[in-house]
């Protein structure tokens, strides 16, 4: 079989036999793309190369046919070969995005769009920078040269899926298509249970109780000029700044299906604990003890419901908090519906 | 941020499922500490997180034993004063019988000669937790168990069935790992029975919220209706329990336990004052 490579993707997997890499992405032609897996694969190939292919097998996996080439399979270079491919991009909810599938069509509502500007070959451009978000999740996009419209359910046939700063993203170009969407309700809380979530998107509530919490949670310093976090002594960029009171906190919740390395900042911290800003300020020695033991007495053990942004960091990923509270009755509804509608 | 290998993931399951197990795995060579077990529902189990009442328990200097209910049954622990985990045992001693407690802990399994089966946990943390904790854990365990259950029969179904199957009609990979297990070590296990219990269990944690609920509706009756000092009338917290549907010797009884519990008392005949 003629096709275009529409994407190369590459992992490596260890096992008993030791370390190895397969490639993963798409092939088009001009009736639409396949996923393809290939064990092995010639290393000069690139994305919009035709190649004819001799030996290759499908298989169904995950409800999607694939190719699969194995050491048994030719690939040859067609040169001269040009295929115009025919897009067709697969819907998908927010919180199921992933770089397994580069190019999808999203439907949501965008919000808090801001314009930057920024110089490229000496010619000003616009990029529009904001949130997307669905029933499901919620995630950053961008677009470059195009408003989005905000506030009111779109469609994005064509937008492309990245991951920045362990942040699954969206962003609009040209080629994406902008439509006006179908209603979109966002509920009060898109609860999840860690098990269903794979990917780093935010505006995610998971609920559980908290089985540790970081040793070194509690007042840290950080520098006023570029609010890095100081270690020990003063920042090494900029000696001279004042050092800036900030207090944080990082645990592990246990929701019974997975557990997750959870980071509070002091927004959310704060006004769980109740306290005031004044509280972390001017503090001595034994007042960053009471801080640490206070956020330690809060957490320990306590049943909680949580949103934030999940982000992947290295392989893991972990869970921002933006709002957090101790799980009370009335959240116990929210809790079981969410669970009904997966039973 | 948190140092070191990943903590053993902790399982949430009910007294039922774990005192129903009949499995241990071997511990392969290299591997530390105690073995895995493997429960009816499949699951592969070292440490646990499990949240009740404590009913009974026993401290000495050494070692507290408790036991603690979750309505499926009931727990077996034993916690050490010596060693990594003592804190556990000194919160455990703090707690009086009845206090509602969330625990995590490792699975010490033991087969006697005759081969029956003890299953003691040996607490890592023991929180006191309030009824929303408690309610939080017991919708989540019996919702993890029912799944597992549906995942089972549909490996039943079939000896072909594998993983990629349940996985395609969307069963996690836990799960589907969990069905394959108990189908290969449980397979005359009632699983009917542990899914009327488990429903049981439910159906038993929202009979407490709506007394919970309840007893609120009917004490800010109380306090409402005091018009003249001598206490709130009967009709009036009837009247305001009248809109709910609820019927009159539940009221009766919520009265009752208020009393007893000292948030109200009765005045005189038939009158009410919350304390
Ligand atoms: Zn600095």
């Amino acid at each position: 079989m003629k096709a275009k490579i529409v994407s190369i993707s590459s992992r490596n997997i260890h096992n008993e036999r030791g370390e190895s890499t397969y490639f993963y992405g798409y092939l088009g032609d001009e009736t639409g793309t396949i996923p393809y897996t290939a064990w092995a694969f010639p290393s000069s190939l690139k994305v919009g190369d035709v190649i004819d292919m001799k030996n290759v097998y499908t298989k169904k996996y995950n409800d999607t046919i694939r190719v699969y080439l194995d050491s048994r399979s030719e690939v040859i270079l067609d040169p001269s070969g040009s295929i115009e491919v025919k897009r067709v991009y697969r819907e998908y909810k927010i919180k199921d995005l992933s770089l397994k599938d580069q190019y999808v069509d999203v439907r949501g509502i965008a919000r808090s769009i801001r314009a930057r500007e920024y110089e490229k070959d000496g010619k000003k451009q616009k990029v529009y920078q904001g949130f997307l978000e669905d029933e499901s999740g919620r995630v950053r996009v961008s677009s470059f040269g195009r408003e989005i419209p905000e506030n009111k359910p779109i469609r994005a046939i064509g937008a492309r899926v990245t991951e920045f700063n362990g942040r699954i993203s969206l962003s609009i170009n040209d080629k994406t298509e902008i439509k006006q969407s179908e209603e979109i309700i966002i509920p009060q809380y898109r609860m999840y249970f860690l098990q269903d979530v794979h990917g780093p998107v935010g505006g995610i509530t998971i609920t559980g109780f908290v089985v540790s919490v970081g040793e070194k949670s509690g007042i840290i310093y950080r520098c006023e000029e570029c609010s890095k976090t100081i270690q020990d002594g003063s920042c090494p960029e900029h000696p001279d700044a004042r050092k800036i009171e900030d207090v944080f906190a990082y645990f592990t919740i246990d929701d019974g299906t997975g557990s997750m390395q959870c980071s509070a900042g002091s927004d959310p911290l704060l006004s769980f604990l109740k306290i005031g800003k004044e509280a972390i300020t001017n503090v001595d020695g034994k007042g960053k003890d009471e801080i640490h033991a206070a956020i330690r007495n809060a957490l320990f053990g306590t049943p909680l419901i949580a949103t934030g942004e999940f982000r992947r960091l290295k392989e893991d990923l972990s869970f921002r908090i933006e709002a957090m509270r101790k799980v009370e009755k009335p959240d116990l509804k929210a809790i079981s519906s969410a669970m009904e509608a997966d039973l | 941020m948190i140092a070191g290998k990943k903590r053993e993931p902790a399982k949430w399951i009910l007294s039922k499922e774990l005192k129903d197990t009949s499995v241990i795995e071997e511990t392969q060579g290299e591997e530390q500490g105690k073995p895995y077990i493997v429960t009816p529902l499949g699951t592969r189990v070292k440490r646990v997180i499990i949240a009740g009442t404590i009913t009974s328990s026993s401290v000495e200097d050494n070692l507290t034993k408790a036991t603690v209910a979750d309505n499926s049954g009931a727990f077996y622990v034993s916690a050490f004063a010596s060693g990594y985990n003592a804190d556990a045992k000194f919160a455990l001693d703090s707690m009086d019988h009845g206090s509602t407690v969330m625990l995590m802990g490792r699975v010490n399994p033991f087969k006697t000669e005759e081969g029956v089966f003890y299953f003691n946990i040996n607490p890592e943390i023991v929180v006191r937790t309030d009824s929303p904790g408690i309610e939080m854990w017991k919708s989540r365990t019996v919702w993890i168990a029912t799944r597992k259950i549906y995942a089972i029969r549909e490996a039943f179904k079939s000896e072909e069935s594998d993983s990629n199957h349940l996985s395609g009609l969307g069963y996690s990979a836990e799960e589907s790992e969990c069905a394959l297990r108990a189908r290969k070590y449980y397979h005359d296990y009632d699983f009917q029975e542990f899914a009327k219990i488990a429903e049981s269990v439910l159906k038993f944690s929202q009979e407490d919220s709506r007394n919970a609920e309840l007893k609120d509706i009917i004490l800010a009756a109380i306090r409402k209706n005091d018009n003249d000092g001598k206490g709130c009338r009967y009709e009036d917290i009837l009247s305001a329990t009248l809109r709910d549907g609820v019927e009159r010797v539940q009221v009766d009884e919520i009265l009752n336990t208020l009393g007893s519990e000292g948030e109200i008392y009765e005045v005189s005949l038939k009158r009410f004052k919350a304390i």
